[in-house]
This record gives structure tokens, C-alpha cells and sequence, in this order.
């Protein structure tokens, strides 16, 4: 199920959206893989939260209902986020915030967190929240290779100083394609990314076709 | 037996093929590329072998990945100017591997993932162009100095240095055989508050426009004009092109003829006339209908005159034919022709 998540089915990679931290963040590794936990954590929150009061939920008011819970939630991630790692926050400004709006998780929340129990919302905002881990990293850690050499750059900024200056390094660092690290890259990398998920797809139909 | 005769409609095919017109394209650049040999030295051609060479291997891997048949594609010559295109809009100094990375841009990511020819929204030279702008600022705005007007003008060995090895040569320092274009020279000295009669008095910009430059405007203007006659390009797209930038230009200089320069220098600096008769008209990627022509040449003048002017970067013909290509699908849409009865 996990595995599906990740390729088939990633939520990023099935509907192209939320793509706003994607393209903003996602410029190293470790950004990326910051973004990507506080918007799983976010969703997981948010999901379970509105699932739990759905049958308090009017069907009408559902919309400012939903945003004041998504709101209320980003806003106690954000400030919890400022108090432990205050320089990725400054540097992620926000677009920590804006996860509240995060078309993604407005859609789940509207589509199945007002409809499906909390074990199950539970379970789907995790796995879902996994593939948006994965693709977020996935096109950090591109970004980041072609943009500045390097890998892990800055990692003790989310994991403490114990991992200070562990960048993995590759032709000297510091001289790559910066364009990748613009906007546009973050989209010309994601798109080299599904168009590879999709040959390994497609090579993967025409072996179980040949079988 | 079926006795009726079938007489076709009167369409006769005049033999124009894709190879031909890109033939004519490449024809028409000669005046363009002697002239700035004369001026700039060796370096350009090395810079057209190089990418023309990148272009075709790179071409030819493609089509070979996309399972085409590479000798007839390959014959279309459609790589040929766009590795033309790109050596003449970077500066002869470009190191090879920029102009590998460059080409690569353009052929792979810019044609071929769109579908190749005849599908891709943008010039493939240009994408490549901007794409290596944006990621080495630094190499791209090293020009070489005029012939004529500075110390030491750069020789055969000087280019070969640069371009192969990324260092000037032993006999030459940088300082020596590089300097600001008239464009980057215009750009940094406004920003230090200079006025435009002051700025023209430098020797940098020659007898109306820029040393060197205005004469190979000249010459691809002469170009330009041939493949007019030849009947290559339509005249909408560099009439309306250098209309827009004429009178963007007029009405500024008009207005403050001491911030804003003339539109005779406008017109003879950097790549306008390359951009205006072979870029904007690439068939594939321009509006394909007459007034639309129109529109899309005129917007790319007003935008390369905005981003010469008020935009980070000396040049803006490439950014604006890459903006004004995205803009095509709708300037079809909007000017396609009525068909006969249909409502407005």
C-alpha cells in the first residue's frame, strides 16, 4: 500500500497539485524533506481533526469549518516549528503558512475526511502524507545535485549540529545550473520525474503483458 | 469502369521543402557571420562549429532514442540553424561545455520532449540560450573588444584558449581582450547616473550605433531582407517587430532623449536584426496567422525594448521571443479568419 502511494497512486505525482511548497521550497535535500514532514504532519492533523468532528460538521458551513481547523492547526505547526528550528523558518517564511491553503489538503479534507471514520482518514493521511515526503525530497535532492553539487547540504539545521558540515560534495560544489534552483527547475524537475515514474510504469505493464 | 474524371482543385505543390528554406536561412546568415569575423575575429565560426556539430549528435541521439528515422530528419536541417542561432546570440568566448549544455537544452528538452519539429511552443535556440543566461551570468557577459578600437583585438589563439580551456592565454590577459558591448556599456553607466550624449561619446558605440555591431545588424538586415525577396519569412514579423521597438524607443527618447537612447541605437545594437529576421520568423514557433503575425512580432519589440531598458539583463530579444511564443496559442485563437457565414 505504501508502495503504491509512493509511485502509483502519489497524490503529488496523480493530480500535479500542491505544488506551491514544491516549487518554492524545495530548492535542497533537506528543505525539501522539511516541507514535506510539516505538510504530512499538518495533513495528518488536519485530516484526523475534521474527521473526528464530522458529525458536528453542518454540511453547509463546511468550508469555514475545515479552514478554521486547517488554520488553527498551521498555526500551532508554525509556531512550534519557529521555537525548534527558527533559521529554516525564517528561510521557508510563507510558505509555512500557506500549508493551511494547500489545495491538496483542502481537497482530502473536503472529500474524505468528512466522509470516512478516524482510523481510516488516520491510515490515508499517513500513507498520503508519505508520498508528499517522497517526491518532495526526491526533487530536493535533484535540485540540489544539479543546482549547487551537493548533497545533505545544511543538515544541521533539522538535525542539530552533530550532522554540521556533512555535505556530501561532488565537482568542487557551488558551481551548477542555478536555474534549477529557480522556479522554473522546480518545474522542469518534477517533470523529468514523473515522465521517469511513468517508463518505469509503462516498462512494468509490458512485462506483466509479456507474461 | 468507372469513367469519371477527377480533377483536382488547383494546388500545385512549388517544391518547397524543410530543408530547403533552412538551407536559404543559413544562406542568408553569411553576411551576418562575415561581417562579425571582420569585426570580432575567429571566434564566431569556431563558436558555429561547435554548436552546429553539438547540435547534430545531439539530434541524432534523439531521434534514435525516439525510434525516427535519423537520416531523413536529420537531412531537414532544422538542428543546423538552430546551432547557427545559438552561436550567434551567445558571445564567441562561451566555454564548449556551455555550448554543450546549452545545445542539449535546446534540442532535448526544448524540441524533442515537446514532439520535435513542428510541435515545440518555443525556439529551441532561444530556450537554450536563456537556459545557459540564467545559470553562467558570468561567462555570458564576456564580450570580445572591437577590432579597431581597443589594444589588442582577440586572435585565433585567444578564442581557442577561451573556448577550450576556459582561460585567456598566455599572452593575453582577460582585461585585454574583453570588454562591455554596447548594450552592457548603455546598461552599466545609465545605472551610474551617466547621460546618454555622454555615454555615446565613448568610441564603444562607433558612428550611430555600437562599433562592430551596427554593421553586423547591416549585414542581417541585408540577410534578412534577401530571404523577404526569397519569400522564407513573411514581412509582418520583422516590419511589426522593429516597428514595436521604433516606436517604444521614439516616444522614451522623445521624452527624455538623456535617459532614454535613440531608436537608431536601439535598432543596430545586439541581436534586433537577428532577432527580428531569423528568430521571431521560425515558422514553427511564430503566430501563424497575418494579423496575428502582427501582434506577436509587435509584442516581442515593446517586451525586448522593456527588458533592455528596465529589466536585469543588457539584451531582451531572447526572453521576449520566449514570452511572445507562449503567447501564441491565444493570438491564433483570436485572429483566426471567419469561415464564410459564421457569426462573429
Amino acid at each position: 500500500m505504501i508502495r503504491a502511494r509512493l509511485l502509483q497512486n502519489n497524490p503529488v505525482l496523480l493530480h500535479i497539485a500542491g505544488l506551491c511548497p514544491l516549487i518554492a521550497v524545495s530548492v535542497t535535500l533537506i528543505k525539501g524533506l522539511a516541507i514535506g514532514l510539516l505538510t504530512m504532519l499538518a495533513l495528518i492533523l488536519t485530516m484526523c481533526t475534521v474527521s473526528a468532528f464530522r458529525h458536528f460538521t453542518p454540511l453547509r458551513v463546511r468550508l469555514p469549518i475545515i479552514l478554521l481547523i486547517s488554520t488553527t492547526t498551521v498555526t500551532i505547526i508554525y509556531l512550534l516549528f519557529q521555537a525548534f528550528f527558527y533559521e529554516l523558518s525564517v528561510d521557508f517564511g510563507i510558505y509555512i503558512p500557506l500549508i493551511a491553503v494547500n489545495s491538496l489538503l483542502l481537497a482530502r479534507l473536503e472529500e474524505f475526511a468528512l466522509r470516512q471514520n478516524v482510523t481510516t482518514v488516520l491510515l490515508d493521511s499517513i500513507t498520503c502524507g508519505i508520498g508528499i515526503v517522497f517526491i518532495i525530497t526526491l526533487t530536493g535532492a535533484f535540485r540540489e545535485l544539479l543546482a549547487y553539487g551537493s548533497l545533505f547540504s545544511q543538515a544541521d539545521l533539522l538535525f542539530g549540529p552533530a550532522v554540521q558540515d556533512r555535505a556530501l560534495e561532488f565537482l568542487g560544489g557551488g558551481k551548477g545550473l542555478s536555474l534549477v534552483a529557480m522556479a522554473p527547475g522546480a518545474f522542469i524537475s518534477l517533470g523529468l520525474l514523473i515522465a521517469a515514474l511513468n517508463v518505469r510504469r509503462d516498462s512494468g505493464l509490458e512485462n506483466r503483458a509479456r507474461d | 469502369m468507372n469513367n469519371t474524371n477527377i480533377i483536382n482543385s488547383l494546388h500545385k505543390h512549388d517544391g518547397s521543402t524543410v530543408a530547403g528554406v533552412m538551407l536559404r536561412v543559413c544562406i542568408a546568415m553569411i553576411p551576418g557571420l562575415l561581417c562579425y569575423i571582420w569585426y570580432f575575429g575567429w571566434g564566431i565560426l569556431i563558436q558555429c562549429l561547435l554548436a552546429v556539430g553539438f547540435a547534430l549528435a545531439i539530434e541524432c541521439l534523439m531521434l534514435r532514442q525516439r525510434r525516427k528515422q535519423i537520416t531523413l530528419f536529420l537531412k531537414d536541417g532544422s538542428a543546423i540553424v538552430t546551432g547557427l542561432l545559438f552561436a550567434f546570440t551567445v558571445t564567441p568566448f562561451t566555454p564548449w561545455w556551455i555550448t554543450l549544455i546549452g545545445i542539449t537544452f535546446a534540442i532535448v528538452f526544448a524540441k524533442h520532449l515537446y514532439g520535435g519539429l513542428g510541435y515545440n511552443p518555443f525556439n529551441p535556440a532561444m530556450a537554450g540560450y536563456v537556459f545557459v543566461l540564467l545559470c553562467f551570468p558570468a561567462q555570458m557577459n564576456l564580450w570580445p573588444s572591437v577590432s579597431g578600437l581597443a589594444d589588442v583585438a582577440p586572435g585565433m589563439v585567444d578564442y581557442m584558449s577561451m573556448i577550450f580551456l576556459a582561460q585567456p592565454s598566455a599572452s593575453n590577459p582577460i582585461d585585454a581582450i574583453s570588454g562591455a558591448s554596447p548594450l552592457n556599456h548603455m546598461m552599466s553607466q545609465l545605472g551610474l547616473m551617466a547621460m546618454v550624449s555622454e555615454i555615446q561619446a565613448d568610441p564603444l558605440y562607433g558612428d550611430f550605433a555600437g562599433a562592430g555591431w551596427e554593421w553586423i545588424n547591416m549585414a542581417f538586415l541585408l540577410g534578412g531582407t534577401a530571404l523577404l525577396f526569397m519569400r522564407v519569412i513573411h514581412w509582418q514579423i520583422p516590419v511589426a517587430m522593429l516597428a514595436g521597438i521604433f516606436i517604444a524607443s521614439l516616444l522614451f527618447n522623445l521624452y527624455d532623449s538623456e535617459i532614454y537612447a535613440s531608436p537608431l541605437f536601439h535598432l543596430f545594437a545586439g541581436g534586433t536584426m537577428l532577432g527580428a529576421f531569423f528568430i521571431a520568423t521560425d515558422p514553427v514557433t511564430a503566430s501563424t496567422t497575418p494579423r496575428g503575425r502582427l501582434i506577436y512580432a509587435a509584442l516581442i519589440g515593446v517586451l525586448a525594448y522593456t527588458i533592455r531598458v528596465w529589466g536585469g539583463y543588457p539584451d531582451g530579444i531572447a526572453f521576449a521571443v520566449l514570452i511572445a511564443n507562449a503567447t501564441v496559442p491565444l493570438i491564433d485563437r483570436y485572429t483566426r479568419p471567419r469561415v464564410l457565414g459564421e457569426n462573429q
